[in-house]
């Protein structure tokens, strides 16, 4: 039934693309972008979220709620090269089943890991048609979030803390394509996460594709500026490893997909968005989770 | 009651009326401006526009950048005074991410021929006098005969390029079409 629903989003959106070709550019929601930030300024992303999932990656932790918060920046240094840093929050609300089958709840809150990334413009072809941007990304998670948040009951296991505990370096290539009626975001990531030998979270290898098109136009949002509602469809797939180590869920990893279908209105220097992931599949056995994210970026 | 005579004596109404006057952009008039616009490859970013604008900002005396995605242009007026290098448009655009073409200005003046028989273009605009060579392509006879041994004045649109240190107006052939026309009519 899920799934059905997932092709009718897909159908919709394609139909909107095809009928809507504006020759404007967005920006992707939750994928890696090569467009372009300019020199000596920058671009920051306030983004807070809900997350659900039905039954989580453990027996003893069934049913999750989450609240998340990130703010990303980053900082034209120069014309091919860019800083960014990532912060993050979350709180999460997990009914727990007891020794006795009974539901217990928990709860746990803190700032999550930080990462700090740069980018390099590898590739910029501008043409009267579009363009075509190729950058590579390399970054890297520092476990300085909370890693040892502990409720009435105790201390939580380590994947549910709001810090996973360990470095994690990862490498990335972000190739963008605009065209005159479309603009394609893809990007390759793959992550490291060395760990010790109680906790050894999994490495993760994933594929984005972000695919933008105009809905609506305003024709002057600010002075001499117009302004763009945009529908953005997203997809995401990729593979992680499980858990390793004494404190490891006793199932955890394997391959995901996810559907993320959302709508952007962006102005000179300010865009919101709203938009929602849907699960195709999930690691951790039968964990899916559902998502819903609002953002605000700006120019700085 | 007060008169309208009495508010208008009132220091703090022309303190404000000043404050406003302040505040408030100074647009430029007709005529008071040269107006340009510059091709710009991909350009199609409302985003990105503030990055360009601030870039554009650093420029002397450029005033209400506006944008054409469809055209892919961004165009902009500047004082008469200052006639703008293409390299710094160029770098302007580059600091904003992005790629700029050719740099096209409306330039009104008198075009007469100068000693060594080229053709030049006068202006004089915000007390600033320019001479610039014109060029052109094959219809760029048509306004060389037409101007002849006298100064003539003309508007022309261009793409303005700056040549071994002097200035170059490259007509469009569109503005060089009201010779044609006349050349056709025999004019």
């Amino acid at each position: 039934m899920r799934s059905r629903h997932a092709w009718g989003l897909v159908w919709t959106v394609g139909c909107c693309v095809l009928l809507c070709p504006v020759s404007v550019l967005g920006a992707p929601i939750g994928v890696r972008t090569a467009a372009p930030v300019h020199v000596g300024g920058g671009v920051l992303r306030l983004e807070v979220g809900w997350r659900y999932a039905a039954r989580g990656p453990a027996p003893s932790f069934p049913v999750a709620h989450e609240a998340t918060s990130f703010l990303t920046g980053m900082w034209g240094v120069g014309r091919r090269w860019a800083l960014g840093a990532e912060l993050g929050g979350a709180a999460r609300w997990l009914s727990v089943r007891g020794p006795g089958g009974e539901r217990l709840a928990r709860r746990v809150l803190g700032a999550g890991d930080p990462a700090i990334f740069v980018r390099w413009m590898l590739l910029q072809h501008d043409a009267r048609s579009g363009f075509v941007r190729l950058a590579a990304i390399a970054g890297t998670g520092i476990p300085l979030g909370a890693q040892r948040q502990a409720d009435a009951l105790g201390r939580l296991p380590p994947w549910q803390q709001p810090s996973e505990g360990v470095w994690s370096p990862w490498l990335e290539a972000v190739l963008t394509v605009q065209r005159t009626a479309w603009q394609l975001d893809l990007s390759g990531r793959a992550t490291w996460r060395p760990g010790g030998v109680d906790w050894d979270p999994g490495e993760e290898a994933r594929l984005d594709a972000s695919w933008q098109y105009v809905l609506w136009r305003v024709p002057e949002m600010t002075e001499g500026v117009p302004g763009f509602l945009y529908g953005v469809l997203e997809g995401r797939m990729g593979w992680r490893g499980a858990h390793q180590g004494r404190l490891a869920p006793f199932r955890s990893g394997g391959t995901f997909a996810s559907l993320l279908a959302g709508v952007q209105l962006a102005w000179e220097g300010h865009a919101v968005e709203v938009a929602a992931r849907l699960p195709l599949r999930r690691p951790f056995g039968k964990h899916d989770t559902v998502a819903a994210l609002a953002a605000w970026r700006f120019d700085l | 009651m007060a008169s309208l005579h009495d508010i208008g004596r009132s220091w703090f109404v022309w303190l404000g009326l000043l404050l406003v006057g302040i505040g408030s952009e100074p647009r430029v008039a007709e005529g008071q401006a040269l107006h340009y616009w510059v091709q710009v490859e991909g350009l199609s970013c409302p985003f990105c526009m503030a990055g360009l604008k601030k870039s554009f900002a650093k420029l002397p005396g450029v005033r209400d950048l506006s944008a054409d995605f469809e055209a892919r242009q961004l165009r902009f007026a500047v004082d008469s005074s200052v006639l703008l290098r293409p390299e710094r448009v160029r770098e302007a655009v580059a600091d904003g991410g992005f790629t700029a073409r050719a740099l096209s200005v409306r330039l009104r003046g008198e075009a007469f021929r100068s000693a060594d028989g080229s053709l030049r273009l006068r202006v004089e605009a915000g007390g600033a006098r320019w001479t610039l060579r014109l060029r052109g392509g094959r219809a760029f006879g048509h306004l060389t005969r037409w101007v002849a041994g006298r100064a003539r004045a003309v508007r022309l649109v261009g793409r303005l390029l700056r040549q071994r240190g002097s200035w170059t107006l490259r007509v469009d052939r569109a503005a060089l079409e009201p010779w044609r026309e006349r050349r056709r009519e025999g004019g």
